[in-house]
């Protein structure tokens, strides 16, 4: 995975939006094995405290499904991804929204541009 | 423990020591050879000179060798491998400091023990080319039969005085180095200081035991040892007194040394 | 069993020759965490992994390890890379390995033979002819090579390039023992912050600041290594006069 960190923040945040991104976009498919704290730790170069934080998050979202035998997967449950797409979609939303706003667009003119866009 | 370190210890220099005395002995040989051939009246030119020079030569450049192999493993290992760099692995393994100075005490006299009799050896081709192979090892046989029990004996008690010997003058040097290493600066001039120091001090306290042995011992003990202690019963018993004395007097340095370095390194250890 | 507390110092002081190189230190540090002990040169880092090691002793105050004072039992449980290079001329690789495995009953040789393949380094090779970098990696081997309870790193990325550092920061961060705790000193903060739970800045030998990573970077939104230089911002001479005009001396 491409990790991009941002040493002002804390890491362990960053950490589970970046898994939680990579469940929600099927890089980790649904159903499918999730990748052990030691080699997520590993391969995003920080401490295992700080992956096994952020995968504690993922599991009390619901996202990832701790089995004794099996390890840990993804979980099953296409609503709450569906939903995590949707908060995470609202998100970004705002984000551009915002700034498109900033520079002078209204939402009216934002949805005209899409379209314009979109028709080329 | 002890013994793991001190197999790594003699590990460290083994082979150099092994080096310098087949170095020795070689050029020992190579000099009763070329006393052989002076023997059988060659004439006398350059080259032969030379080939006579080359073999002494030889033996001077390996004693030399010797004299800095001691000096290596006596202070230098000490001092470079205790308190110096080697000092961070050695002093982080989880020995007790005793441990380690034992271990290179043991090694360096095992080192320097073992020159000894490589000097003594090295010595033997010279009597055989001096003396001739068969007078030699008559004369040998004839020694070695002459020896009673308690020249035996005798002989055995002086070879662990001098092993003691040899221990005590290295952990004098430890001792040395141990108190050179409390100060930040100028360590190896206070390790001199020290060793100096020492020196003095036991010079004084010998002096003053002779004398106050000379007091106390009577006129007759005195007398008695001036004349081959050898031959009777009674001379072999105060023999055996003076022996026993110096290898208590020798055994108390070894023991004090190691103490003082011992309790320096636990207590006072100070790696640069 | 083991304490709570891994590392513990009361009022630790150590002078050098007059200067006082630690001043009344007291830190208490806990298990599974990796932590930063951060400060400019000369601050006293070295000093502290170095009383913690036994190798020098403190001007007054006390080191707890596991509840012990440093010896032959804490020494079993710290595993230590010093910024010296510590090889007796006369040592192969596997030389050393055996001496590990000869005193430290956890010494993984197996594991330090593989991390020394992966760098062609091979047993029978002598240290003495190795290059400077090679020596530290072999050291490097050798400390995370054991399941230890401590491990004090002395400026481990000091003055190796970016790609010997990352290999380093990952062998670290891939082979400590997960109960263990690590403690990196180092001046050079943005390399390694990322795989840091706690930081320790350390300044004229006092410890000045010990928290948790996630606290700083949530309380103040700055990465440890603004927060550093904040901390130890040294003012430049300009040679500027009252007036803010720079003086042409001849």
């Amino acid at each position: 995975m491409a990790w991009k960190l941002d040493d002002s923040r804390p890491i362990w945040p960053q950490l589970k939006e970046q898994l939680t991104m990579a469940i929600v976009s099927g890089q980790y498919p649904m159903g499918s094995p999730f990748p052990t704290v030691r080699d997520l730790a590993a391969d995003a170069g920080v401490n295992r405290n700080t992956m096994q934080r952020a995968l504690s998050e993922l599991e009390n979202d619901g996202l990832v499904i701790t089995n004794r035998t099996a390890g840990r997967t993804v979980t099953t449950d296409k609503e709450l991804i569906m939903k995590m797409k949707m908060e995470t979609a609202s998100t970004y939303i705002d984000e551009f929204v915002a700034q498109m706003n900033a520079i002078g667009f209204s939402t009216e003119e934002i949805i005209q541009v899409l379209k314009e866009k979109e028709a080329k | 423990m002890t013994s793991k370190l001190l197999k790594y210890e003699l590990k460290s220099s083994y082979q150099y020591m092994l080096i310098v005395w087949a170095a020795m002995i070689v050029a020992s040989i190579g000099i009763s050879l070329t006393v052989g051939m002076q023997d059988s009246a060659m004439e006398s030119t350059f080259i032969t000179n030379l080939i006579y020079v080359i073999p002494y030569l030889l033996y001077f450049a390996a004693a030399c060798a010797l004299g800095v192999a001691m000096i290596f493993v006596i202070v230098i290992r000490f001092y470079k491998g205790l308190l110096g760099d080697e000092g961070y692995l050695m002093h982080t393994l989880p020995v007790r400091e005793w441990q380690l100075v034992v271990s290179r005490a043991l090694a360096a006299t095992i080192y320097t023990v073992g020159s000894i009799l490589v000097v003594f050896i090295s010595i033997v081709p010279f009597l055989i080319a001096a003396n001739g192979f068969s007078e030699f090892f008559s004369v040998i046989g004839e020694v070695l039969g002459s020896i009673s029990f308690k020249i035996f004996i005798i002989i055995v008690e002086v070879l662990i005085l001098v092993i003691f010997s040899v221990l005590k003058s290295v952990y004098q040097v430890y001792a040395a180095l141990a108190i050179g290493q409390l100060v930040d600066k100028y360590r190896i001039l206070l390790a001199v200081g020290a060793y100096i120091g020492i020196s003095v001090a036991l010079t004084i306290i010998a002096s003053v035991g002779i004398t106050l042995g000379d007091l106390i011992l009577s006129d007759e003990f005195m007398s008695h040892w001036s004349i081959n202690p050898f031959e009777s019963q009674h001379e072999f018993f105060y023999f055996q007194i003076l022996l026993f004395f110096a290898f208590v007097v020798t055994v108390a340095q070894v023991i004090v040394f190691h103490i003082v370095t011992e309790r320096i390194l636990t207590k006072k250890l100070n790696l640069l | 069993m083991f304490t709570e507390t891994l590392l513990k110092t009361n009022n630790l002081t150590k002078y050098y020759s007059g200067f006082r190189a630690l001043d009344n230190v007291n830190l208490e540090i806990g298990r599974g965490k990796i932590i930063g002990l951060l400060g400019p040169n000369g601050s006293g880092k070295t000093t502290l992994i170095k009383l913690i090691n036994g190798l020098i002793t403190p001007s007054s105050g006390e080191i707890l390890v596991d509840g012990n004072n440093p010896g032959p039992y804490t020494k079993s449980i710290v595993s230590y890379l010093p910024d010296k290079n510590y090889f007796a001329n006369w040592m192969k690789v596997q030389d050393v390995f055996n001496m590990f495995a000869d005193f430290y009953g956890d010494f993984d040789m197996n594991k330090a033979r593989d991390m020394c393949a992966m760098l062609n380094i091979r047993p029978e090779d002598r240290i003495k002819s190795m290059s400077k970098g090679t020596k530290e990696k072999v050291q490097l081997i050798l400390c995370m090579s054991r399941n230890a309870q401590l491990y004090l790193l002395d400026e481990p990325i000091a003055g190796v390039d970016p790609a010997a550092r990352d290999y380093i920061l990952s062998t670290i961060i891939n082979n400590y023992n997960e109960e263990g705790t690590v403690i990196i000193s180092t001046h050079l903060i943005s390399e390694i912050e990322r795989v840091l739970d706690e930081v320790i800045f350390i300044q004229n030998g006092q410890v000045i600041r010990h928290d948790s990573v996630d606290d700083i970077k949530e309380n103040e939104g700055k990465s440890i290594d603004e927060v550093f230089r904040e901390s130890f911002r040294m003012v430049p001479y300009m040679n500027v006069n009252q007036e803010g005009v720079y003086r042409y001396d001849k």
